[in-house]
């Protein structure tokens, strides 16, 4: 399954070291975002993304092994972003 | 001509037939009410405010009247009505000034949607300025009051007005709200502050308003950039200690303390990312104003 920024939403973003916060115009929200969730919001702001190559894409990213563990804590991310209406999947 | 070239009766006239107007800051407030404790207090507390002109626009209305009805008669009380609305419930007849003040505040919160406004106390150093949000009971305005007392500016112990486009804040000095033992407080610090009576009773318990400093008032249309974001938190006994804090969450607490966040947009995001670029963030619990005003000294005095 592949996802991507829901088309409405239009992000402003700013970094702090590893503290990252986006603007949501659509839902007028402000995210807290720590680098893992950043990288993956970046991807699906970016284009169609599915899991393996959001993971694989953090992972260089950010320096980290693209593992289990890393590709859990991204479900968990997906599942989050959805929920709050920034992503949406796309239909294959 | 500033508001003290009035008598009290003149001001207690003007109010009566609606036609006080002053200079709070960038806005023109007028005043209509025929009670007698708010044309004193505002001949006390806002002597050094300009008078406005009948030309000029209000920004705000403000009324303060008995509601009808029989209850007048029975129990006194006074009510503040805002275009014809009713916001806030009616108190007693003796906090009509504390509703003035509350009321005015309401009033520009809600009607100010072209400055981004945080629930914020603001002052001023060296040409930045100190934001404290906080909610009641933080020790927000007892501070500023001894920090306006001791070399900082007075913006604002209550609403700071950020202008978006320049990332400017604005001043709106008026009154500082001193509540229970911070009342004995500020006056055995500072006792030459001038003081409103004690008001008993009210929903925030005994409250008094501490007059600007007129040389604050003066400079209300000097404008600041930032330099600090300070959450302060009062506890009997605590150490003064500014706790550096992580910027991206100040930049949601301050989106959390602002009135109209949502009104403003991407721009309001903008602003306040600016800000908190711009700002030391720190917290500070503290027990001791003495204290206090020794460490905003240190911090006023580094490099930003």
């Amino acid at each position: 399954m592949t996802w991507h920024l829901n088309p409405i939403s239009k992000l402003s973003w700013r970094r702090w070291d590893d503290q990252w916060v986006a603007y949501d115009a659509a839902s007028d929200d402000t995210h807290q975002l720590d680098p893992v969730a950043a990288v993956a919001l970046m991807c699906f702001e970016e284009g169609p993304y599915d899991l393996a190559a959001v993971a694989a894409q953090v992972a260089v990213e950010l320096d980290l092994p693209n593992d289990r563990s890393l590709s859990q804590r991204l479900g968990d991310v997906v599942k989050q972003f959805t929920l709050l209406g920034l992503i949406e999947p796309i239909a294959s | 001509m500033i508001l003290s070239e009035l008598s009290s009766d003149e001001v207690a006239g003007r109010a009566r037939g609606g036609a006080l107007a002053l200079w709070c800051g960038p806005f023109v407030v007028r005043v209509a009410s025929a009670i007698p404790a708010v044309a004193r207090g505002i001949h006390l507390l806002y002597a050094d405010h300009a008078l406005a002109d009948d030309a000029d626009f209000a920004d705000v209305c403000v009324t303060i009247a008995p509601p009808p009805g029989l209850r007048a008669w029975l129990r006194p009380q006074v009510e503040f009505t805002f275009g014809g609305e009713r916001p806030m419930t009616p108190l007693a007849l003796d906090q009509a000034f504390p509703l003035f003040e509350w009321a005015l505040n309401w009033s520009i919160a809600s009607t100010a949607n072209h400055y981004l406004i945080l629930h914020a106390a603001v002052i001023e150093r060296e040409g930045r300025v100190l934001i404290m949000p906080g909610p009641p009971g933080s020790g927000k305005s007892t501070l500023t009051a001894a920090l306006v007392n001791s070399g900082w500016r007075l913006f604002s112990d209550e609403l700071t007005l950020i202008d978006t486009e320049r990332t400017e804040i604005v001043p709106v000095p008026r009154p500082i709200s001193l509540k229970n033992q911070s009342i004995a407080t500020i006056r055995g610090l500072f006792p030459q502050a001038l003081l409103s009576e004690v008001v008993h009773n009210t929903q925030k318990g005994s409250v008094a308003h501490m007059r600007p400093l007129r040389e604050h008032i003066q400079r209300a249309a000097d404008a600041a950039g930032p330099g600090w974001v300070v959450f302060p938190e009062f506890a009997h006994g605590a150490g003064a200690t500014l706790v550096p804090r992580a910027k991206a969450d100040t930049l949601l607490q301050l989106g959390s303390n602002a009135f109209n966040y949502h009104v403003h947009g991407v721009a309001g995001f903008e602003a306040l990312a600016t800000i908190v670029d711009h700002s030391r963030c720190f917290d500070f619990p503290y027990g001791d104003l003495a204290e206090a005003i020794r460490l905003f000294d240190d911090l006023s005095s580094q490099a930003p």
